[in-house]
């Protein structure tokens, strides 16, 4: 158990310099690959999370931690056995047609990418279109559009209606940035709002299948 | 000193501009055209804007420049531009200026953080706000403000950047959020923290803006005067947005606003104007109520 907190405080404190060899050490003590990234790795992440939330952590917090996950996820991705996967999904995320700014949406994909989904960013003023195409090229899971300006928030429902239009069934539509909230998402018909870059990555998790 | 935020701040209070995304969206500019290109392909449109808050009874206008440093330009294909942009952003806020009122050149975030928490190098960011200061100054702007920072570190690479320019003043503002344990940057630095440093920096004027509605300002302005006895800069968001009807608008009116301002005014600030959700009408509202 000692070993498994170890990997749980590393993340906790964005250790990124010694995760590798918690997990290791985690791995060596007998612990399987799986239930070191669940009750450890996303459970400190989850913890991450609650602390941003609550003001206790920053930005820098919150990305050391990622960057610490992710340095772990991929170390771990060799170490599976037989039909173990540590992917947690994939990811098209941008912010949507007219809008330019990028720091929320930047933050959001690293977030993502610290909880072991693979992330296609499309970057900033993405026409809606991009989206679906970049979401059927790369059989994604989540398509997240971010949107800080209130006048681009109807571009975030254009994307929802081609998405609709196109005839995905799998894949899920996460929203966020500063105007937008819950009414607006279900106005929009969205399946998820993230109030914040964590709570959107645990959102999308709760949206998706549970993987083996 | 005699150069020209001094002059201003003789009349206290100055009066700057509002918003200039959103005028700029009513215009009719295309959504996904960079703000900043709109100096090059449409000047009349943005002296239009400057004029308007001329008229409202702005002191001061700031440049359409935000973005237009070469990291963000870069991302649109723009690098090429820096100068002609920034040039031509203050040409165009000169041509509107009446005599007597000033121009402020605008200097907004790279969007991109530091090494080693981000990818960007220090050398890259003063390089990118040395060029923007060094075109906005050559092109005759009275001081340079540099907005809306959201990390203390960048907020000094752009003033010392900006003051490298040697000619004239430099406004340092950043954007806090509040919370259970007071106001705070997105990186976790707090008030006291920022305006200290900024202050020992070398800034002309420090100010808060965007993110915070006028009644959290008021606290912040509290705060504030206490840390500093150089100018401060406000510029409050018109409340916070609010989704009424499938439309989204900032909650607030231009009397409630005003109403507002004066008591940022009363509490120790020299220069206040908007943030996002203003707009001229908000900006003669303030004017009428503080003059």
């Amino acid at each position: 158990m000692g070993n498994l907190e170890n990997v749980y405080e590393a993340v906790l404190n964005g250790s990124v310099d010694t995760i590798v060899q918690k997990v290791h050490e985690a791995l060596d003590a007998g612990s399987p690959a799986q239930e070191i990234l669940n009750q450890r790795m996303i459970a400190a992440m989850d913890e991450v999370g609650r602390r941003f939330g609550e003001g206790e952590y920053f930005i820098p917090q919150v990305l050391w931690s990622a960057k610490a996950m992710q340095a772990g996820m991929e170390f771990l991705k060799d170490r599976l056995a037989p039909g173990e996967q540590v992917g947690s999904g994939k990811v098209v995320i941008g912010t949507v047609e007219g809008d330019i700014h990028d720091i929320g949406k930047n933050l959001v994909a690293m977030m993502f990418e610290g909880a072991g989904f693979t992330v296609f960013d499309l970057g900033v003023d993405v026409p809606p279109e991009r989206f679906v195409e970049k979401a059927k090229e790369t059989d994604a899971d989540v398509i997240a559009l971010s949107a800080l300006l209130t006048t681009t928030m109807p571009a975030m429902k254009s994307v929802i209606d081609r998405v609709k239009a196109s005839g995905m069934e799998k894949v899920k539509v996460i929203i966020g940035g500063a105007p937008v909230d819950d009414v607006f998402r279900k106005d929009i018909g969205a399946d998820a709002f993230g109030v914040d870059a964590p709570d959107g990555v645990k959102k999308v998790r709760t949206l998706l299948p549970p993987r083996a | 000193m005699n150069s020209p935020i001094f002059g201003v701040i003789e009349k206290i209070p100055v009066i700057l501009d509002g918003a200039m995304g959103t005028l700029l969206m009513n215009a009719g500019i295309a959504p996904g055209e960079a703000p900043e290109r709109v100096n090059i392909d449409h000047p009349e449109i943005v002296e239009h804007i400057h004029r308007e808050y001329f008229n409202a009874g702005a002191h001061v206008v700031i440049t359409n420049t935000f973005g237009a440093n070469a990291v963000k330009l870069k991302s649109k294909g723009l690098v090429d531009q820096v100068h002609a942009i920034n040039a031509a952003g203050a040409g165009i806020a000169l041509k509107a200026c009446p005599p007597g009122k000033w121009v402020a050149g605008d200097m907004g975030p790279t969007g991109r953080f530091l090494k080693p928490l981000g990818d960007l190098t220090r050398e890259a960011m003063e390089a990118a706000y040395e060029a923007q200061a060094r075109a906005l100054v050559e092109g005759g702007v009275h001081f340079l403000f540099i907005e809306t920072m959201y990390a203390l570190e960048e907020a000094v690479v752009a003033l010392h950047s900006a003051k490298a320019q040697g000619s004239v003043p430099v406004v340092a503002s950043m954007t806090f959020s509040k919370n259970k344990d007071g106001f705070f940057t997105m990186m976790g630095e707090s008030l006291e923290e920022a305006v200290t440093k900024l202050d020992h920096a070398g800034a002309d004027g420090l100010g808060a803006n965007c993110t915070l509605g006028t009644q959290d300002m008021i606290l912040l302005v509290e705060k504030m005067r206490k840390l500093t006895s150089k100018p401060i800069l406000i510029q409050p968001n018109a409340g916070k947005p609010v989704l009424k009807d499938g439309i989204t608008r900032y909650e607030q009116t231009p009397e409630e606003f005003a109403a507002d301002a004066k008591a940022i005014r009363a509490a120790g600030v020299e220069m206040i104007g908007g943030c996002c959700g203003t707009d001229p009408s908000f900006i003669r509202e303030l004017a009428r109520v503080l003059e």
